[in-house]
């Protein structure tokens, strides 16, 4: 498993500053920002009623549900996931496509160890600081959930709506993973992961803006929704079974052509 | 040469040997002593000729049974072709097979058991090195004061004269050709060896003469 502590070694300070970031983003909209905006209630909604609500729903505003703990979740949860969706992107690219920026492949698959368990090490590292960096978020929501909710009962659906970030990640995570394996030339991660990152999320704030449920299909920030989670406690099939397949389609794509395809000469 | 960014080269050899599953470490020190090469130093901040050492030492650290290397001594000054080459004498006995591709004619003739010469993708002859001895000649080419008239010395051939400048092919005993050349008035002598190529042409040439 030397690849995969290598990877491991290589990337997780990055990793480890971005969950931070999260992390303090999530704590200061809760802990910081819900009580005041609980509290000043009328001044809000009165700010509101001046925005078309498809305009305030390309913002993550929902203004049903917002004033609550889960509407106000559900409503940063739109830039945890741009975060997080640019962290997941430039794991995904960092790790598979090291090789080809950095010109060594043949340095690499030149070793006796077959692609396809090369492949799964990079996975099983990148998958490592996923979870990680997952499992902190969803222990801070809950510890945020448990403070500051007016009657925090439903721990179980506070679960879920955190791990909706990981369920996201994941989705972002093949695509940064089929377009590492797939590009030609990867220039630069930082900028691609941004790309990839905002791309979902603008994806998903004009699936908002223009209020067609069918977009839905192809807007990864909504596979999951964390309100719905929130009031009924469940997600919407058709989306996760979409985030499913398209998850399994493009690693399995990537895989394929990470173990078969030839090298280009330097 | 490229490796990954920002490794020192202990770094990447020993990230290189957990690949295999024996323990190199001796063996890495072994080889970077021998070669002169600092391994704390990192890659990217290496000449040429060091990064290729670490590419050596990459391939030789887990001691290989077939080592196979092309052009192994480009970018590196002749000190240190000499103890690469006294490297891979040593593995040799040590029981590895080499093949290797070269140009330098001195350390071929030294350390190898066979040569073969490849054209156009094809291995056209394949020779032991005591046959190659056998029949290889020297180039001489010399300058005189005045044109050489009546040059004659056994063992020479495909003399040819221009003015002051004569040359030929000699093969025998080499006392004879400097003794020759002793009684000359010489503004310049030229004697060489014939690269590796020069001397299966001449093989060639004289074996298709012979049919």
């Amino acid at each position: 498993m030397n690849v995969f502590r290598f990877e491991l070694r290589r990337a997780w300070v990055s990793a480890a500053v971005w969950t931070l970031v999260l992390l303090a983003l999530l704590g200061g909209l809760i802990a910081g920002a819900l009580p005041t905006f609980l509290g000043s209630r009328a001044a809000v909604e009165a700010m509101l009623s001046n925005f078309p609500p498809a305009f305030a729903a390309a913002f993550g505003v929902q203004l049903d549900n917002l004033f609550s703990f889960g509407g106000f979740y559900a409503f940063g949860f739109f830039y945890y996931s741009l975060f997080g969706a640019i962290m997941t992107a430039a794991i995904g690219l960092d790790l598979f496509s090291r090789e080809k920026r950095e010109k060594c492949m043949d340095f690499l698959l030149t070793k006796p160890r077959a692609r396809g368990r090369l492949f799964f090490e990079k996975l099983l590292a990148a998958m490592t600081m996923l979870l990680v960096s997952n499992a902190l978020f969803i222990a801070v929501s809950l510890a945020l959930y448990r403070a500051n909710a007016p009657e925090p009962h439903m721990m179980g659906r506070a679960l879920l709506a955190a791990a909706a970030l990981l369920f996201t990640e994941i989705v972002i995570f093949s695509v940064a993973v089929f377009a590492a394996v797939f590009a030609k030339k990867v220039r630069s991660v930082s900028g691609a992961a941004t790309a990839i990152g905002f791309g979902g999320f603008l994806l998903s704030a004009l699936q908002s803006l223009l209020e067609e449920e069918k977009l839905r299909y192809v807007t990864p920030f909504k596979y999951f929704d964390v309100s719905k989670m929130f009031f009924e406690g469940k997600f919407d099939t058709p989306y996760v079974v979409t985030a499913v397949v398209l998850t399994a389609a493009l690693m399995l794509a990537a895989y394929l052509r990470y173990t078969r395809a030839d090298i280009p000469a330097l | 040469m490229f490796y990954y960014d920002n490794m020192r080269a202990i770094d990447l050899l020993r990230y290189s040997a957990s690949f295999y599953k024996k323990d190199c470490t001796k063996r890495i020190a072994e080889l970077a002593d021998a070669l002169s090469l600092d391994l704390n130093k990192k890659i990217e901040d290496m000449s040429l000729g060091n990064k290729k050492k670490v590419g050596i030492v990459q391939g030789l650290l887990h001691s290989p049974k077939l080592i196979i290397l092309d052009e192994p001594t480009s970018g590196l000054d002749p000190l240190m072709q000499r103890t690469f080459f006294d490297l891979i004498q040593r593995e040799n006995e040590r029981g590895a097979s080499v093949l290797f591709s070269s140009h330098i004619l001195g350390e071929v003739q030294r350390i190898c058991d066979r040569v073969a010469i490849i054209k156009e993708g094809r291995v056209v002859d394949l020779r032991s090195i005591d046959d190659l001895r056998r029949n290889s000649y020297k180039k001489v080419s010399l300058t005189s004061q005045a044109p050489l008239m009546g040059f004659e010395l056994p063992g020479a051939a495909q003399l040819s004269q221009d003015g002051t400048q004569t040359s030929f092919l000699f093969s025998g005993d080499v006392n004879a050709l400097l003794g020759k050349l002793a009684s000359l008035p010489l503004v310049d002598a030229n004697v060489s060896e014939p690269d590796l190529e020069e001397i299966f042409l001449h093989y060639y040439e004289d074996g298709e003469a012979k049919k």
